[in-house]
């Protein structure tokens, strides 16, 4: 198990270099020589920041829906948990998620010896696991707010069909919910795409990771000038899905307003 | 030695480092503050103009900065300034170097972040004004810079505040990626403090919670302004 985790990183590495030497090869030359020798290394950066921010966002996605089903349909008590974990994952830098993760539960020696260890000596893995926790809290705040801020008359049309509570939930009103909130969605993307780059504290060899490796070789600033022409770049690719999902995956659903405007 | 005695106050626990170092993370957002809505302000008249090449320019610097993470904003800045500084006296012929203070340099950084958002934030509030009160300033007579002096502006701080709130919990939270510049701020302190006795889980839950104590404080104060602007509101 854990040689077949550490292979599967390793592969992916890989893959990543192959593909990065596949890029660069033909752009020999062309580049700035600050980062000419290191462009596949930037491609590996890239590739895993965008697959880290992705699955996490993902996997947020499934879990705040989740919480927020749980937050709707449930009693004053389940409410009272999820407002809490809001409340931490929310009030609390993502930094210190990140370091109490992976450096602060290193010092207990039951967990070192245990089966979670495999996952809890990862950078990668912890990075994902804290950047799901900390996404997921934000989408959950986005979505019930979202959800709040629907007409009634959605609820009370859906009821007076026959739908049971829990049908104009999932039928009805979270569907709109995530499609009202969507900009914001979008936008919680973004900042989340940016955070990410703190995962290079916890030795993750993401864009980040690999520009303060090769800045601290030469020491020159423009390396870190290209890193961010290519978090842009990541942001633009990162806004251009968020319209292409838009666009495909709410065909279903009648007039909506935003498509409408234009 | 229990954690009682190492969150302890004197010689023996870190509690008094941990406040100074929250006390630097105040101090850091606050700073951060005052030169990110002077830099907000400045952009948003920036973009609110009709030159069309300096609202272009004012759109590309947010573009650009919402797209960059704050971390490599705060690691260009920083060593931006170092460069920067030691060249300048190498020209001046000078073969002294100084080290950046990092405290300003993350206060540059962080209100540069902060100026860029609270511009967007200002732009807004300043199209939300309604038309009634402008007109009401023409008809008595104002010229433009009386209007926007005694009328504009004033009214426009009530739309926003909410938005700068915002952005002050974010900036409340973003100071602590000054700890990467090696700055004492709150973090670092819970880091070298956990690293030095190997108890980084404790001294890093101290440091959360005294984040969260931050947080908290925050709500509670844009409860108070916000009780205060809907009043308003509601006599205007």
């Amino acid at each position: 198990m854990d040689t077949l985790i550490h292979d599967i990183g390793f592969w992916i590495t890989e893959l990543h270099f192959t593909f990065g030497e596949t890029v660069c090869t033909p752009l020999g030359g062309l580049l700035p020589t600050a980062i000419d020798r290191y462009c596949p290394r930037f491609i590996d950066g890239a590739l895993t920041t965008f697959e880290l921010v992705a699955l996490a966002l993902v996997l947020a996605f499934g879990l705040a829906r989740l919480l927020v089903a749980r937050y709707w349909l449930s009693g004053p008590w389940v409410r009272r948990a999820i407002d809490g974990y809001r409340w931490v994952f929310q009030g609390t830098p993502l930094l210190i998620q990140l370091w109490i993760l992976y450096f602060g539960l290193a010092q207990f020696d039951v967990l070192r010896a245990s089966m979670a260890w495999i996952i809890l000596s990862s950078g990668w893995w912890v990075g994902l696991f804290t950047l799901v926790l900390n996404s997921a809290a934000y989408q959950t705040a986005i979505l019930v707010g979202a959800l709040a801020n629907l007409p009634d008359g959605q609820r009370e049309g859906a009821l007076a069909l026959g739908l049971s509570p829990r049908q104009a939930y999932r039928r009805i009103l979270f569907p709109q919910a995530v499609r009202a909130a969507w900009p914001s969605l979008a936008n919680e993307g973004i900042l989340l795409l940016k955070a990410s780059a703190l995962v290079s504290t916890i030795t993750v060899l993401d864009l980040m990771g690999h520009a303060r490796t090769v800045f601290s070789r030469s020491y020159d600033l423009s390396v870190y000038g290209y890193a961010a022409f290519l978090y842009i770049g990541l942001t633009a690719l990162m806004t251009l899905l968020a319209f292409a999902i838009r666009k495909y995956a709410f065909r279903q659903l009648p007039g909506d307003p935003w498509f409408e405007r234009r | 030695m229990s954690s009682l005695t190492l969150l302890g106050f004197g010689s023996e626990g870190w509690g008094d480092e941990l406040l100074l170092g929250a006390l630097i993370t105040l101090a850091l957002a606050i700073c951060s503050v005052v030169v990110g809505l002077t830099i907000g302000a400045l952009l948003a008249a920036l973009k609110l103009q009709t030159w069309r090449v300096g609202r272009g320019i004012a759109h590309g610097i947010t573009l650009a900065f919402r797209g960059t993470p704050e971390f490599l904003i705060i690691l260009i800045v920083f060593f931006g300034l170092d460069h920067a500084v030691n060249s300048m006296l190498a020209t001046l012929g000078s073969s002294q170097t100084i080290s950046t203070p990092k405290f300003w340099a993350a206060t540059l950084a962080l209100g540069l972040i902060f100026g860029v958002y609270a511009s967007e934030v200002f732009k807004g509030a300043f199209h939300a004004v309604s038309r009634g009160h402008l007109e009401a300033a023409d008809a008595l007579g104002m010229g433009w810079w009386l209007k926007l002096q005694l009328i504009h502006i004033p009214l426009m701080w009530r739309h926003a505040l909410p938005g700068l709130m915002n952005l002050w919990l974010v900036l409340l939270k973003d100071t602590s990626l000054a700890a990467v510049i090696a700055l004492d701020e709150l973090l670092r302190t819970a880091k070298v403090a956990g690293e030095s006795e190997r108890e980084p889980f404790l001294f890093f839950l101290a440091a959360g919670v005294l984040y969260l104590a931050m947080t908290a404080l925050s709500e509670r104060f844009r409860q108070l302004l916000s009780d205060r602007t809907a009043l308003v509101t509601r006599t205007s």
